[in-house]
């Protein structure tokens, strides 16, 4: 079966797929490890339409775009597991819910 | 020397005196010598005006091209002389009611004199910038004034009337943008000499005066306590300690009414006169329905806020008469209401001090107990009725005549403001003069003013009232010709 | 030569300096390493106005750029960081007698991202600069480890953050895809005298919810509350003033001085802008109310702080960029001395309750004027800064004719009085005084407070050094524009 080619819209659409999952985790989900993760797939739905991007309009940049992203995204991850570690030696939980000690 | 130095040396005397007191100096000793010293350069300054007709200080115009073009000018003329030594005699007033023995007597007399500065400045700056700004400089002394020295409901009087008077003056701000930015673009300026001048040559269009007018009206209204937005008024007046009730109702409140003079009348002239009708039963609010409710009042120091707050509507009815008698009996009248206002203030704040209540049935036998406390009383009391021979007849009279022949509706109805205002002064002098002696009267603070310390306040409020009701043309006479220029076409 | 040592390279290497010294020298030995920095911070902001009186290269390799915006707002960011290393030194951490380096050091990598960021360029420069500030703040947030508020306030900012990266990096990626290219320069030769396509506005939308992020707009503020009261108060001040100016600069420059053609894409965003503005207005000022903690407290006041320049911002116009830089110094000059005085307060009582202020203009008059000129200020009563700062913001929406925009903001300016004063009441009026524990605040913090209540004064009676400094920073490159190269 010929689905057609295979275009940038098709990469662009599948790319704001991933970052609306990404986003529907962040905001819903209730363990602060899944919400990182949902930080992730938000950052690599990015790097997917940068890349299609250099790709299809044949440019350099947003592939090299890509590598400061990879480079941020795991200096996020590396503090955010470090300060979730702390945050469980304290609380003996990572579920957002429990993170209560700042409301009115 | 430069005479003209004068009007910022005005300015600077009070404040160099807040910075002494701060410092440690003695607080009441202080404020009380530099009110009177400020005196001098207010000679100065009247000389001038008496003899050129105005005076200046500041730079010369720039216009709005620069990004903030604030310029630090001054000036007086005919119109603001009278203002002036209204500020002037009764902040010394003021500070001569004062109490030495006063809770946290530094941070008090700082405020008093704020306030005065305050005003002061509103009254002598030309540009529109620090114009507004100075009647701000008085907004949050009076806050804490009324907060912490006051009495009755002070927290509550202190809100409302903090609140009331910055909503006001926001309205006005948007008020002032709006006429700088009527101006063509090329002679935009911050001096509302300059502003007038050109507005004159290239009027606002109608429409746009309509709602530049509103806006100046329901800013300085409010500021000046006019129907709807009164109700800051009375009970701010009430719960203030004497000294800030003196300065607020005589003083600082005659700012809206000098800012609708100096603004509202020239700048949009068509504006006003279109919307003069609403103006109208606002004062006709002011007269009947304040009237009515210092009827009602029990307390006396409720009473002349109301009172004060009532007398507004006639010099109104002066402010929309549309002529130079109208207009010139506002003049008389705000200087002969500041006078008598302040004194009515200084007197109810004695009474409440000497017999610990203002309730006018638990007062009594004034007059024999404290014959020069009652005597005080009568000349305030009889000064806000409008007694031939004090400032205010000759004000109300002149605006009167001067309205009668565009609003003889709205004169009716102001001359039975006379009969209400009447009614209930008479009432509260009869009330808290005459009969037994209370017992509050009775307890041992139940004193009369005691020697000269004691009385010059009340002499010197009660002779300038005599002075401004024989001969009235000292406040007409250099008033005259800036009065003429405002309503000419 | 002198062009290699701009304020980002020397904050680096002062920062790496101070980092590597504290592994070097023994313990027991560091008792001057605050007092270094603190030195290190002043020399920094003193050269750094000295060098912005210097020619410097207008472009470097299309990233960066110098300019009247960047030249004005580096020493703002550098004052920043003069401001919170003084309070560091000062932040108790458990009972560690000395801060630790790393507390002093950070924030040097911090201002030079936000440096980086005010002459940024490119997109790409931006979210590099973007993310050396926030990983850097991330860390200092959670760096109270013993405190659960503290950590949590980090872990809200991490993911705050990521989201609003997230956003961003979106946004970038659609601009290549509409623009091919993430530069200024190019972006304004490509949509020349085009309308803006559907992409380009998608991108930039991405691009403004990512900054609206930072700056803690409506609907994007919740993070800011919870996060300044954990952080540690040094960290706060810079998240409240030094983060959020870094977000209105780049706003600036992404609407107002540069990337769009304004008219491609100023249909759309304008009043986006200005609702956003509202919103921000509205909120800030209406939550404000009921607060007694004094870091939410100035949490919310920030908020609303940042709704006005919103509103300034979305006039679209001369006047309103200019507004928004005024409004920020105004901003910087009234908010910081409170945070100093609520670190003292820290630790003296422990917590930044609002009820240790009741009766302290008796116990400590000269930090109580302070103050209360401060709050004046931010209320934006005259004849302080803070009202020359709102008249502008007012002035700009009248002559745009924003009627709402005017409306929303005069009314919350009076409310926001309302708020303003109830910590000065709490400190003149007399209520029964907390217990005042033996502690007095030290001489240095009442100096500061009456230094910024007078700064307070006279540069509200006489604004003209802040109307240069707008004036500058609105000011294009020395020569050509962008549209060159």
């Amino acid at each position: 079966m010929n689905f057609g080619e295979v275009t940038l819209g098709h990469y662009l659409a599948l790319s704001l797929l991933l970052f609306l999952i990404g986003l529907a985790g962040v905001i819903l989900r209730r363990s602060l490890l899944v919400v990182m993760m949902s930080l992730e797939l938000l950052l690599n739905a990015a790097n997917l339409a940068l890349v299609a991007v250099g790709k299809f309009h044949g440019l350099p940049d947003p592939q090299v775009a890509v590598f400061f992203v990879i480079t941020v995204a795991a200096a996020e991850v590396a503090l955010g597991l470090a300060i979730l570690v702390a945050i469980f030696r304290i609380k003996r939980t990572t579920a957002v819910d429990q993170m209560a000690s700042l409301r009115f | 020397m430069n005479i003209a130095l004068a009007l910022p040396l005005l300015l600077a005397v009070p404040l160099v005196a807040v910075g002494a007191i701060a410092l440690g100096a003695s607080p009441r000793k202080t404020a009380l010598w530099a009110s009177w010293i400020n005196l001098i350069p207010g000679f100065l300054v009247s000389g001038v005006v008496l003899r050129r007709g105005e005076i200046f200080y500041g730079p010369e115009g720039t216009n709005l091209r620069e990004v903030f073009p604030v310029q630090f000018r001054l000036g007086l003329d005919g119109l603001s002389l009278p203002l002036l030594w209204l500020t002037l005699l009764v902040t010394v007033a003021a500070i001569g009611v004062a109490r030495a023995d006063v809770k946290r007597a530094m941070e008090y007399h700082i405020c008093l004199l704020l306030v005065g500065l305050g005003a002061l400045g509103a009254f002598l700056s030309l540009d529109l910038f620090y114009f507004f700004s100075f009647h701000e400089v008085a907004l949050i002394p009076s806050f804490l004034l009324i907060g912490i020295w006051g009495q009755g409901d002070r927290t509550g009087a202190a809100w409302r009337m903090t609140l009331y008077l910055v909503l006001g003056s926001l309205l006005l701000l948007i008020a002032l943008i709006g006429l700088v930015w009527a101006a063509p673009e090329t002679a935009r300026t911050l001096d509302w000499r300059v502003l007038t001048e050109t507005l004159r040559a290239q009027p606002i269009p109608a429409s746009q005066q309509t709602y530049l007018a509103a806006l100046l009206i329901a800013g300085f209204g409010t500021l000046v306590s006019l129907v709807p937005f009164h109700s800051w008024a009375p009970g701010g007046y009430a719960s203030a300690p004497a000294p800030a009730a003196m300065l607020h109702a005589g003083v600082l409140k005659k700012f809206g009414i000098y800012g609708l003079l100096r603004l509202a009348l020239p700048l949009t002239p068509l504006g006003w006169r279109e919307l003069s009708w609403i103006v109208g039963l606002m004062l006709a609010g002011n007269i009947l329905y304040l009237g009515l409710a210092s009827l009602a009042q029990r307390d006396f120091r409720w009473l002349l806020g109301f009172s004060s707050a009532m007398h507004m509507g006639t010099i109104f009815l002066g402010l929309i008469s549309g002529t130079v008698l109208g207009l010139g009996g506002a003049l008389v009248l705000m200087v002969g209401h500041g006078l008598s206002a302040a004194l009515g203030f200084a007197v109810a704040g004695e009474v409440g001090q000497r017999a610990g209540t203002t309730w006018m049935k638990d007062l009594g036998g004034l007059a024999t107990r404290t014959p020069k406390l009652w005597f005080y009383l009568m000349i305030a009391g009889m000064a806000s009725i409008g007694l031939p021979g004090l400032a205010n007849f000759a004000g109300e009279i002149m605006i009167f005549f001067g309205a009668w022949s565009a609003h003889p509706f709205l004169v009716g109805i102001a001359a039975w403001g006379v009969v209400l205002s009447s009614v209930a002064m008479l009432r509260a002098i009869r009330s808290i003069a005459t009969g037994p002696v209370s017992s509050a009267l009775d307890s041992k603070k139940g004193s009369d003013l005691n020697g000269f310390q004691e009385v010059w306040p009340f002499a010197l409020l009660t002779a300038l009232l005599f002075l401004m009701g024989l001969v009235p043309n000292l406040v007409l006479g250099p008033a005259r010709p800036v009065l003429e220029r405002l309503i000419q076409p | 030569m002198i062009r290699w040592f701009c304020p980002e390279v020397l904050l680096v290497l002062t920062g790496v300096t101070l980092i590597l010294a504290d592994a070097l020298i023994p313990p027991g030995k560091k008792e001057w390493l605050p007092r270094l920095s603190i030195l290190l911070g002043i020399a920094l902001f003193i050269f750094t106005i000295w060098q912005s009186g210097q020619p410097m290269p207008e472009v470097w390799a299309n990233l960066f750029v110098t300019d009247g915006l960047s030249l004005v707002f580096k020493p703002f960011f550098v004052l920043c960081l003069v401001g919170v290393t003084l309070i560091s030194v000062r932040y108790p951490m458990g009972r560690e007698e000395v801060v630790r380096t790393e507390f002093l050091a950070l924030p040097f990598f911090s201002t030079a991202g936000l440096c980086l960021l005010a002459s940024a360029r490119d997109f790409l420069a931006i979210f590099v600069a973007l993310e050396l500030v926030a990983i850097s703040l991330y860390l200092l947030a959670a760096f109270h480890r013993s405190r659960a508020a503290s950590l949590e306030a980090g872990m809200k900012l991490l993911v705050m953050g990521g989201l609003s990266t997230g956003f961003l990096v979106m946004g970038i990626a659609w601009l290549y895809a509409t623009a091919g290219s993430t530069e200024f320069s190019r972006i304004i030769l490509e949509q020349a005298g085009r309308p803006a396509s559907p992409a380009l506005l998608f991108a930039v939308g991405l691009i403004l919810t990512g900054l609206a992020f930072k700056i803690a707009a409506v609907p994007f503020h919740a993070w800011a509350p919870d996060v300044y009261e954990g952080a540690p108060t040094p960290i706060t001040a810079f998240l409240a003033i030094a983060s959020k100016a870094a977000g209105f600069v780049l706003l600036l420059r992404i609407f107002c001085l540069g990337a769009f053609a304004l008219d491609s894409v100023g249909w759309v965003f304008r009043p986006i802008l200005l609702t956003m503005g509202i919103a921000t207005v509205t909120l800030g000022t209406l939550a404000a109310l009921p607060q007694r903690n004094l870091k939410r407290y100035l949490a919310y006041s920030g908020i609303a702080h940042a709704g006005y320049m919103l509103l300034a911002l979305g006039t679209w116009g001369e006047s309103g960029m200019g507004t928004v830089a005024g409004y920020l110094w105004a901003y910087l000059l009234a908010t910081f001395p409170v945070f100093i005085f609520v670190q003292e307060l820290e630790r003296v009582h422990g917590n930044a309750d609002m009820r240790h202020l009741d009766g302290l203009a008796q116990r400590d008059p000269g930090p109580a004027l302070g103050l209360t000129l401060c709050f004046l200020s931010m209320a934006g009563l005259p004849p302080l800064l803070g009202f020359s700062a709102k008249l502008s913001v007012f002035t700009a929406l009248w002559s745009a004719g924003e009627i709402p925009g005017l409306v929303v903001g005069v009314i919350m300016a009076v409310v926001g009085l309302g708020f303003y004063l109830v910590p000065i009441r709490a400190m003149y009026w007399e209520r029964e005084p907390d217990v005042v524990p033996a502690q007095r605040f030290p001489s240095f913090l009442v100096w500061i407070l009456l230094l910024a209540g007078a700064a307070q004064l006279i540069l509200g009676f006489q604004p003209r050094p802040l109307v240069r400094l707008v004036e500058k920073s609105l000011a294009p490159m020395v020569s050509g524009n962008l549209q060159g190269k």
